[in-house]
């Protein structure tokens, strides 16, 4: 029992490392989604379609495959990453894939009628994407959004499969030197993420609702 | 690299079955969870929401672990509840994806019109020939997208139960980098296999939409 409250600050020091990775790759992902969102939804078909492929690619490939490659397979074409900076890059081209297909969903869902007002008002292209579609888009994205940060958290537990000391690996290194205490750890470590992740859902689909 | 395609082939016939069995196992936990969410019984009701909402808002690698470290040492009957790795795994899958099949189910169970259950029961139907013969025909109808793309989050999440030494076609594609270290064009060949997988089960799934689309 000792031995699992010694635990405890080094799984909250964990936890930290869990936002940290989790949070940057949730930026990088919306910066991501929102370049090749917006782009998807301009551009004529022939130049969408390789964007698309590469959407399909990332969002096919499982995480982890990803993940290893970039931390075990990269290196050996000249490119070395440290373990956190492969857990965040693998996470935000997932996420970001996730990502642009919400935001060229929720520009597309406001175009029409809203575009053709807008240009017979004589405003330019930009203008109507940056003043008038995009944000009303905004609305629209936002639940899904925080939907995807909740699927971000969930997925950087894999990352301890690359020896990032998130929650989870604090967790098993913990039961390393002690066997003894791997329920109490193990419990606490699906408490803390459902303790995190149930509130994010919440968030979003209460959002949902409301903006819908 | 071509010696690596035998090992390889082996294991994905082993992530097949794991997926096989995790979608057959995640789909009985789906509809069993959704019929208690929309039962009468309040006690059915909240057992399956607290089931839906743990599950779902857990990792499935942890759940995985937990399973295959954490059970073992419940005191007293946690020796009898050693699993093998792959049951432990698989079961991982069952239990995270089961309970995004309740929620999708459920939802698709809502999004039926209430004209229909109205007219189910102006008919006469006992409530289990209106859920049968009215309601789940159309619930599934509608829930067959999110269903999809739950079978691909599934069959991709099958990577995570090399994660406790089961060999599918990932945990062989470790197994031969840690004897010949060749990994970049390893973990590039699994994840073509991968992406291919994939596009073809997405295939499937509008194929399977269309089929069953109901006439507009």
């Amino acid at each position: 029992m000792m031995s699992y409250l010694h635990a405890l600050p080094s799984l909250a020091h964990g936890l930290g490392t869990t936002f940290l990775v989790s949070i940057s790759a949730m930026i990088l992902a919306v910066g991501i989604g929102f370049v090749l969102g917006i782009v998807r939804s301009q551009v004529p078909r022939a130049i969408d379609l390789p964007i698309l492929a590469v959407i399909e690619f990332f969002r096919g490939i499982p995480l982890l495959v990803l993940m290893y490659f970039i931390f075990f397979g990269l290196p050996q074409l000249g490119f070395k990453t440290g373990q956190n900076a492969a857990a965040i890059a693998a996470l935000c081209l997932y996420a970001g894939a996730l990502g642009s297909e919400i935001v060229r969903g929720a520009i597309v869902s406001i175009s029409g009628g809203q575009t053709e007002a807008a240009s017979a008002l004589g405003l330019s292209r930009v203008q109507i994407l940056a003043l008038v579609v995009i944000p009303q888009a905004l609305r629209r994205m936002l639940p899904p959004f925080v939907g995807l940060f909740a699927l971000i958290v969930e997925s950087s537990s894999l990352s301890s499969l690359i020896n990032v000391t998130d929650l989870l690996q604090t967790a098993h290194q913990n039961v390393e030197r002690d066997n003894d205490i791997a329920l109490p750890v193990y419990l606490t470590v699906l408490v803390a993420y459902f303790a995190v992740n149930y509130p994010i859902s919440l968030v979003s689909q209460r959002l949902e609702k409301r903006l819908a | 690299m071509r010696d690596a395609a035998p090992q390889l082939a082996h294991g994905f016939v082993l992530t097949l079955q794991i997926a096989f069995f995790g979608v057959i196992g995640a789909l009985a936990v789906g509809v069993i969870g959704a019929a208690m969410r929309v039962s009468t019984s309040r006690a059915a009701r909240v057992a399956a929401t607290a089931f839906t909402e743990f599950f779902r808002n857990t990792p499935p690698l942890v759940q995985i672990y937990f399973l295959a470290f954490a059970i073992p040492k419940i005191p007293g009957i946690g020796p009898h509840l050693i699993l093998p790795s792959i049951v432990a795994a698989t079961l991982g899958l069952v239990l995270h994806q089961g309970a995004i099949n309740i929620e999708i189910l459920r939802a698709g169970l809502g999004a039926v019109p209430a004209g229909q259950r109205e007219a189910a029961q102006a008919l006469g139907l006992s409530r289990i020939d209106e859920l049968r013969s009215v309601l789940v025909p159309q619930a599934v109808r509608i829930s067959l997208p999110a269903l999809g793309n739950n079978v691909i989050s599934l069959f991709k999440n099958t990577t995570l139960v090399a994660s406790i030494g089961v060999l599918d076609i990932f945990g062989e594609a470790n197994d031969i980098i840690a004897t010949i270290l060749v990994s970049a064009e390893l973990f590039l060949t699994v994840g073509v296999v991968y992406v291919i997988c994939v596009a073809l089960l997405g295939a499937l799934f509008r194929a399977l939409e269309r089929k069953f689309a109901l006439a507009r």
